[in-house]
């Protein structure tokens, strides 16, 4: 290290590393989630889309998740796009209980703009981004794992051994995969899937939270299935990082 | 007709965190009709009539290049392995197998064969006491079936962990251990590894290891700072996200694929990354470039279809 400031936690894990910046958060609340035929079609009486500040227009954005209620098994994934400037958010699952909500909390990469009470801790990086402010709100980060992910392979589930107010990072597209589970010699325009028994899946990630397990699991489930509109497979195996921990 | 007989259902690479392939294994392939075989998180009886006889599961027996299995009433002089199968970390799943010629069917024994796969561990923790002569490591796995090892070096070699031989039903003693706690000598610099094991009969028992931790038997690190209110804002055990890069262009069916650059990033535990939504915002524009990891210090990019034309990507790199 050429500047600032590292430390180093009781089991060798960095909590600064004086190089790297921090995530600075810049929304959090709570939200209801859609069904994903809801999604899809834009339509539906639990819809809510959450509009982030067009300031952080050109910025990348990382969004934590978790629901409101602490029990049981549900799953929801997040669609994350651009209106003109303007990141939009909107939450969806096809197992999350009408009358909950989820918690997210969104952060953005490197910045400057640090907190000076006068109290506390600031630590800079040699390009003036912030490297650690204890004034910020953090994510104390419980588990971690990359892994490869496509509709038959998840990440995770990594364990904790609290569940108490645990998010999970939803990473990467929701989309993972469109797969036709026919003979790559089916021709759309003189045969039927329908009649030949072939059909057409589509494929979204979401992050499940198993409270009775405590594990949180990133992976993809299929959404939508048919047997009447053919198209050519998409999307696929990739890696994806699945980081669970606590907002302080 | 005669029997299919299996010696054994095994994974084939340990390797992977997340899902790994199983090769449902014949010491008798049988004759008479086709091998058929199935795989279900459900064990069934050879008497129960299930999985039912026309369960869409049964699939035709291939080896790695889609043949055929020889037929074969005595035992054959090489193991002959069903491949396709794969089954999630963490789990016990159960396959079965048939010959089948028409209606007639005749069931393969071990009815059926078990495979249990453990969990990815993951050293969350090292702790000492006082003095710093004993180290503790904390590492959990969700699973019931899951049997926790540890081992604790001196150097960053990382120890045998695989079974050796069918006949190996607890790694080797002198190596791993079960007590997460290790005599250490103050000052000194050691080396970590957990070991998720589970037991398979027939064939060899399953085995998942860490990532390596290291930490010194010395000075307690981290750092703790308070708010004007006495809130712990930053402790002594915190692990904290940073943002190592963003890594962007185009891929294009001509140039994939793509090596970029990531100095040091290993599968350790303290590295992550993603394909990410572009900053142009089209959620769905990164959903056929595949994200692998490439030879030391790259990852490679790569169109999965070749359909796919064209793709701007936007990959993000944290540590952790």
């Amino acid at each position: 290290m050429a500047y600032g400031f590292t430390c180093i936690n009781e089991s060798g894990f960095y909590q600064i590393d004086g190089t790297l910046p921090q995530l600075m958060e810049v929304a959090s609340g709570s939200a209801t989630v859609s069904s994903y035929s809801d999604m899809v079609s834009g339509s539906g009486s639990r819809q809510q889309i959450i509009s982030l500040s067009s300031v952080f227009g050109n910025r990348d954005i990382f969004i934590f998740i978790k629901p409101n209620t602490e029990s049981g098994v549900k799953s929801c994934g997040v669609w994350k796009y651009k209106v003109g400037s303007q990141w939009r958010f909107w939450f969806w699952s096809n197992n999350f209980p009408a009358n909950e909500t989820i918690k997210y909390a969104i952060f953005v990469s490197g910045s400057t703009a640090a907190a000076n009470t006068g109290y506390g801790l600031n630590v800079f990086t040699a390009s003036g981004d912030v490297g650690y402010s204890s004034e910020r709100i953090n994510i104390r980060a419980t588990q971690a794992a990359m892994g490869v992910m496509s509709k038959s392979t998840s990440v995770g589930p990594l364990h904790q051994s609290s569940m108490a107010g645990v998010f999970g990072l939803y990473t990467g597209t929701n989309f993972v995969e469109r797969f036709f589970n026919g003979p790559s010699s089916f021709n759309p325009n003189t045969d039927s899937m329908g009649e030949e028994g072939y059909e057409i899946n589509w494929y979204h990630s979401h992050l499940t939270f198993n409270y009775y397990a405590k594990t949180i699991t990133m992976s993809a489930g299929s959404y939508y299935s048919g047997q009447t509109n053919y198209f050519v497979d998409k999307g696929g195996s990739s890696t994806r990082t699945l980081i669970t921990g606590t907002r302080i | 007709m005669t029997a299919p007989r299996s010696n054994g259902a095994v994974v084939t690479d340990e390797t992977p965190t997340s899902d790994v392939s199983v090769n449902f294994n014949f010491a008798i392939t049988g004759t008479g009709g086709v091998l058929q075989v199935f795989q279900s998180d459900q064990a069934q009886s050879i008497t129960s009539g299930y999985p039912a006889a026309d369960d869409l599961g049964w699939v035709d027996a291939v080896d790695v290049n889609g043949n055929p299995p020889p037929n074969s009433a005595t035992v054959l002089g090489t193991t002959w392995s069903h491949y396709g199968f794969t089954q999630p970390r963490g789990t016990k799943l159960y396959y079965y197998c048939r010959r089948k010629n028409g209606s007639t069917i005749e069931l393969g024994s071990p009815y059926p064969v078990t495979e249990i796969v453990p969990s990815q561990p993951y050293i969350s923790a090292i702790t000492h006491n006082a003095s710093f002569t004993t180290a503790t490591l904390a590492s959990q796995v969700p699973d019931p079936y899951t049997t926790l090892y540890y081992n604790q070096s001196t150097t960053a070699v990382k120890p045998v962990w695989e079974a050796q031989s069918p006949t190996q039903t607890a790694p080797d003693p002198s190596v791993w251990q079960t007590s997460p706690t290790f005599a250490t000598i103050p000052n000194e610099t050691y080396f970590y590894y957990a070991l998720g094991w589970t037991h398979n009969n027939p064939a060899e028992d399953g085995a998942a290891i860490s990532p390596v931790a290291s930490r010194e038997a010395g000075d307690k690190f981290g750092l703790r700072v308070w708010d004007a209110l006495n809130n712990i804002r930053l402790d002594t055990t915190d692990r904290m996200i940073r943002h190592h890069s963003t890594l962007s262009g185009t891929i294009t069916q001509a140039a994939s694929p793509v090596s970029l650059f990531v100095s040091g990033i290993a599968n350790d535990g303290t590295w992550g990354m993603s394909n990410d939504v572009p900053l142009s915002g089209d959620y769905s524009s990164t959903d056929d470039v595949s994200l692998t990891f490439g030879s030391t210090n790259y990852i490679t990019l790569a169109l999965q279809h070749t359909n796919s034309g064209s793709f701007n990507y936007r990959v993000q790199v944290f540590r952790i």
